[in-house]
C-alpha cells in the first residue's frame, strides 16, 4: 500500500501541488494526469527518492520510503537510460543484478523479443528497438512498485500492447503501477489521478 | 557495489575510449623515455611515470557523470544505489583505470629501460595516494559540472590547483626518499578523499532538488 499524506510537490521555490493525500492499493494501476509542468514527473521522482520530501510523507507498506533499502521501486523515465556503446545483453545483466533478479533475464529477452539484438550496441539499434530494450528492464528487474514516466511515447501499437500486458501482469501479481501519460489509450481497470484536483 | 564497479570499469575500459587514452599516455611516456634515455635524470623519472596517466584521467572528467545524466542512466543508478556507493564506485573506478596505466608505465620502464627495481617499487607505492587524490578530485569536478550548469569551467579551474600540494610532496619524497613525505602524502590523501567524497555526495543527492 502506497500512501501520500499532505505531500507537497515543488520545483525550486515554485509550488506545483500544495498538498496531496492519496492511498494506492496493491494491484492498482494509476494514471497521473495533468498539463505540462503540473508535477507528474516531480511526483514520480519524489516517490523514487530522487527529490527530497519538502512536507508531508510517503509510506510504502506503512513504512516511510526513506527507511527502505534501495532499490524499492523501478523508475522508467523519459530517457531510455541506456549506455550507448554497451551491448544489450550487458545492460540487461547489469539491471538484473541491481535488483538481484538475474533468473528473469531470459524471460525479458523472450517477452520483448530481443534475441536478435542481444550482441548489438545500442547505437546500432533503431529508436524503437532501443525503447524496447529500455522497457525490458520492467521484466528483468523485480520490484513491487513501478513508476513509469511517459514510457508509452515512441512505441508502435504492437509494443504498446506488450507494455500494457506487462503492466497488467505486474498489477495482477500485487504490484503498484503509477504511470504518467498523455495517451488516450488506457489500460482497462486503471484509475486516474488528476493533479489539478489537488491544486485548489 | 561490485556490480556497479564492474559495469563502471567495463564502460571505462571498453566503451568510453578511456582504454585508448591510457594506451596513448603509455606510448607518449615511452617515447619520452626513449628520447631522454641517455641523459636521464633519476629525479624526474618518478614524475614522468605518473604524470601522463593522471592527465589522461583528468581528460575524462566529462565521462564521469554528465553522459549518464543526459542518457537518464544516472536516474536509474540513483534509484537502485545509495549516493555514497555511486561516488565511491566512481572514485574507485577512476583510481583503477589510472593506476593500471601507472603500473603499465612502470612495467615498461623496468623491462625496456633497466630502471632500478627499488625506484619502480617506490613509484608504485607513492603514486597510490596521488592517484586517489586525483580520482576523488575528478569525481568532484564531474559532479560539480553536473550540478552547476553555468560557470562549471571556472569551478574546474579553481579545483585543479588543489592537486599541487600532493605533487610537491610526491616530488619531495623522491628528492630525499624521506618516508615522512610519504606519510604526509597519505594524510593529505585521506583529508582530500573524505572532503571530496562528502561534497560529491551532497551535490549528487541534491541534483534533482535544484
Amino acid at each position: 500500500m502506497l500512501c501520500f499524506k499532505n505531500l507537497k510537490l515543488s520545483v525550486s521555490e515554485r509550488v506545483l501541488v500544495p498538498s496531496i493525500s492519496v492511498t494506492l492499493f496493491p494491484g492498482s494501476i494509476t494514471y497521473v494526469t495533468g498539463k505540462n509542468g503540473a508535477g507528474k514527473t516531480t511526483l514520480l521522482q519524489t516517490i523514487a527518492g530522487l527529490k527530497d520530501i519538502k512536507s508531508g510523507n510517503i509510506t510504502l507498506h506503512k513504512l516511510k520510503i526513506n527507511d527502505f533499502v534501495k532499490p524499492y521501486c523501478l523508475l522508467a523515465g523519459h530517457n531510455n537510460g541506456l549506455e550507448k556503446e554497451m551491448r544489450v545483453i550487458d545492460q540487461l545483466e547489469f539491471w538484473a543484478k541491481c535488483y538481484n533478479s538475474e533468473p528473469m533475464i531470459p524471460a525479458a529477452i523472450q517477452f520483448w523479443d530481443l534475441g536478435d539484438v542481444l550482441d548489438r550496441k545500442i547505437t546500432e539499434l533503431s529508436e524503437g528497438n532501443a525503447k524496447k530494450v529500455s522497457l525490458s528492464r520492467l521484466t528483468c528487474c523485480h520490484a513491487d512498485l513501478w513508476l513509469l514516466d511517459e514510457v508509452e511515447t515512441n512505441l508502435d501499437e504492437n509494443n504498446l500492447k506488450f507494455l500494457h500486458y506487462a503492466i497488467s501482469s505486474k498489477a495482477s501479481s500485487g504490484g503498484i503501477v503509477i504511470i504518467t501519460s498523455h495517451q488516450s489509450n488506457r489500460i482497462k481497470g486503471s484509475q486516474e489521478l488528476k493533479l489539478e484536483d489537488f491544486c485548489v | 557495489m561490485y556490480n556497479l564497479l564492474k559495469n563502471q570499469l567495463k564502460s571505462f575500459f571498453f566503451y568510453k575510449g578511456v582504454a585508448s587514452s591510457i594506451i596513448f599516455s603509455n606510448l607518449v611516456t615511452m617515447i619520452s623515455l626513449v628520447m631522454i634515455h641517455k641523459d636521464i635524470d633519476i629525479k624526474f623519472l618518478p614524475t614522468l611515470l605518473i604524470v601522463l596517466p593522471i592527465l589522461a584521467l583528468a581528460n575524462q572528467v566529462s565521462q564521469v557523470f554528465s553522459e549518464d545524466y543526459i542518457s537518464g542512466r544516472l536516474e536509474f543508478v540513483l534509484v537502485t544505489h545509495e549516493v555514497e556507493v555511486i561516488v565511491s564506485t566512481k572514485v574507485l573506478g577512476c583510481f583503477i583505470v589510472a593506476y593500471f596505466s601507472v603500473i603499465l608505465n612502470n612495467l615498461c620502464a623496468y623491462l625496456f629501460f633497466n630502471v632500478d627495481k627499488w625506484l619502480i617499487f617506490n613509484v608504485l607505492i607513492a603514486s597510490i595516494p596521488v592517484v586517489i587524490i586525483v580520482s576523488s578530485i575528478v569525481v568532484l569536478i564531474g559532479s560539480m559540472q553536473l550540478y552547476f550548469d553555468r560557470n562549471s569551467n571556472i569551478l574546474t579551474g579553481v579545483i585543479f590547483p588543489f592537486l599541487i600540494p600532493s605533487f610537491i610532496l610526491y616530488g619531495l619524497y623522491f628528492d630525499s626518499l624521506n618516508p615522512v613525505y610519504l606519510y604526509l602524502l597519505l594524510g593529505l590523501g585521506l583529508i582530500y578523499i573524505s572532503i571530496n567524497s562528502y561534497l560529491s555526495n551532497s551535490l549528487l543527492r541534491d541534483l534533482y532538488n535544484r
